[in-house]
């Protein structure tokens, strides 16, 4: 029986300045909190606790559906604290029935396939996500990262084809404002929307039961 | 500021000497090459707004230096300098893309205003980037952008380094240089911009 207001979330963040994880660390952070105001439990493997054995563990014996990930992906691995595999095609069986909201590089184009009979649901980006470093882009680029996530938090019937339509939405809506809008005024802005540009179209289509809630 | 950098290569000291000292007069930063293999040498470690070749050389002549660069960086302005002038040969330097092709004797105004002619052509993406690198030294230093891909992770790349990236043509370079033309069609397509704007 699963537990339908319990969240798995695995985070890593490595070391060094300007490690994206750094910031992808914070992304998570903040639907870790958001979640839990809305009253649900985050059984959250962060940082050195971000590894194989743990997250097998976790994942074996939580009764959770929504899966979390934030972090470096290849095609077919999302990597650990370690810089090894948490989940690859070996042990993905563990996300079986399970909803997978991954944030990391290039991980839909082997593992969501695979995930696609396995998993209720598999939401990943099939190329590299660009991670813009200075603020306020990191944040902004944390918005539209979470859009999607977050959009089915607070609408409870909201269905994960929708949320992935939020998230291409809030993408254009900062393309347009830092390449022709108020944003734009260097080459930071523009080099910006240009990278928002190739993370919109590196999010893969939904593998899965595209018409799925958080909860449902 | 420079008003561009150039790269002369001929197998003539002579010529290469009296054309550097007009161009570094003239405001533009020179380098010189005294052979096709070392014009190539060269033009792989750093970026050129202009080439000046001489057709004529021992062993790699202008129109395979010509050849070779134009298949690593095909915006490339290169100026061939013969002094054979056939027909021939200018179909072949047309044919690999060269920005024109000079008879000897060429004189040094005529040589200036084909090469500050070749700068008023420079890409323009890559002319907005120096623009904002020069004018914004510390930004522009500073890393702002890495990917979560583990491949790369232990890279990040601040604006001076995309440009170089750019520049050389480097695989980097030509996924920047693409994601900002993509950007552009995407708000063409999406009716962001105008094509008349």
């Amino acid at each position: 029986m699963f537990n339908y207001k319990t969240m798995i979330l695995m985070r890593t963040c490595l070391p060094g300045q300007y490690n994206p994880t750094r910031i992808s660390y914070q992304w998570a952070e903040a639907v870790k909190k958001d979640f839990e105001a809305n009253g649900w439990q985050v059984l959250d493997l962060a940082v050195d606790d971000a590894v194989r054995s743990n997250a097998e563990k976790l994942l074996q014996n939580s009764e959770s559906i929504v899966f979390l990930f934030y972090g470096h992906g290849r095609s077919d691995q999302m990597l650990g604290q370690d810089k090894v595999a948490l989940i690859d095609l070996t042990n993905l069986n563990l996300l079986k029935n399970r909803k997978a909201y991954i944030v990391a590089c290039k991980t839909a184009k082997v593992l969501g396939r695979a995930a696609e009979n396995i998993s209720r649901f598999y939401l990943g980006y099939k190329e590299c996500i660009r991670v813009y470093l200075l603020q306020p882009y990191a944040a902004c680029l944390g918005n539209c990262i979470n859009k999607g996530i977050l959009a089915m938090l607070n609408t409870p019937d909201r269905t994960i084809e929708q949320a992935r339509q939020f998230i291409v939405d809030e993408y254009n809506h900062w393309i347009d404002y830092y390449s022709v809008g108020a944003g734009a005024f260097d080459y930071f802005s523009t080099s910006f929307a240009a990278a928002l540009r190739y993370n919109r179209d590196s999010l893969a289509q939904v593998f899965g039961d595209r018409v799925a809630t958080l909860t449902n | 500021m420079s008003k561009g950098i150039v790269l002369l290569v001929d197998d003539e000291p002579e010529i290469v000497e009296q054309y550097a000292r007009a161009f570094k007069n003239e405001g533009y930063d020179v380098d010189t090459a005294y052979s096709g293999e070392d014009g190539w040498q060269k033009y792989q470690a750093r970026y050129y707004d202009v080439v000046i070749a001489d057709w004529r050389m021992q062993k790699m002549d202008g129109l395979e230096l010509l050849h070779r660069i134009d298949q690593m960086h095909p915006f490339a302005k290169v100026i061939i300098i013969t002094g054979f002038g056939d027909e021939d040969s200018a179909i072949k330097a047309h044919h690999y893309h060269a920005f024109d092709y000079l008879k000897k004797p060429v004189g040094i105004d005529d040589l200036s205003s084909k090469v500050e002619e070749a700068i008023q052509r420079k890409d323009g993406v890559i002319a907005a980037i120096e623009d904002w690198v020069e004018t914004h030294p510390d930004e522009s230093s500073q890393p702002i952008e890495a990917t979560l891909s583990e491949t790369q992770e232990s890279h990040s790349w601040s604006a001076k380094e995309i440009l170089e990236e750019i520049k050389r043509n480097t695989d980097r370079g030509r996924q920047e240089y693409h994601n900002l033309i993509q950007l552009t069609i995407d708000l063409l397509t999406r009716g962001k911009i105008h094509k008349d704007v």
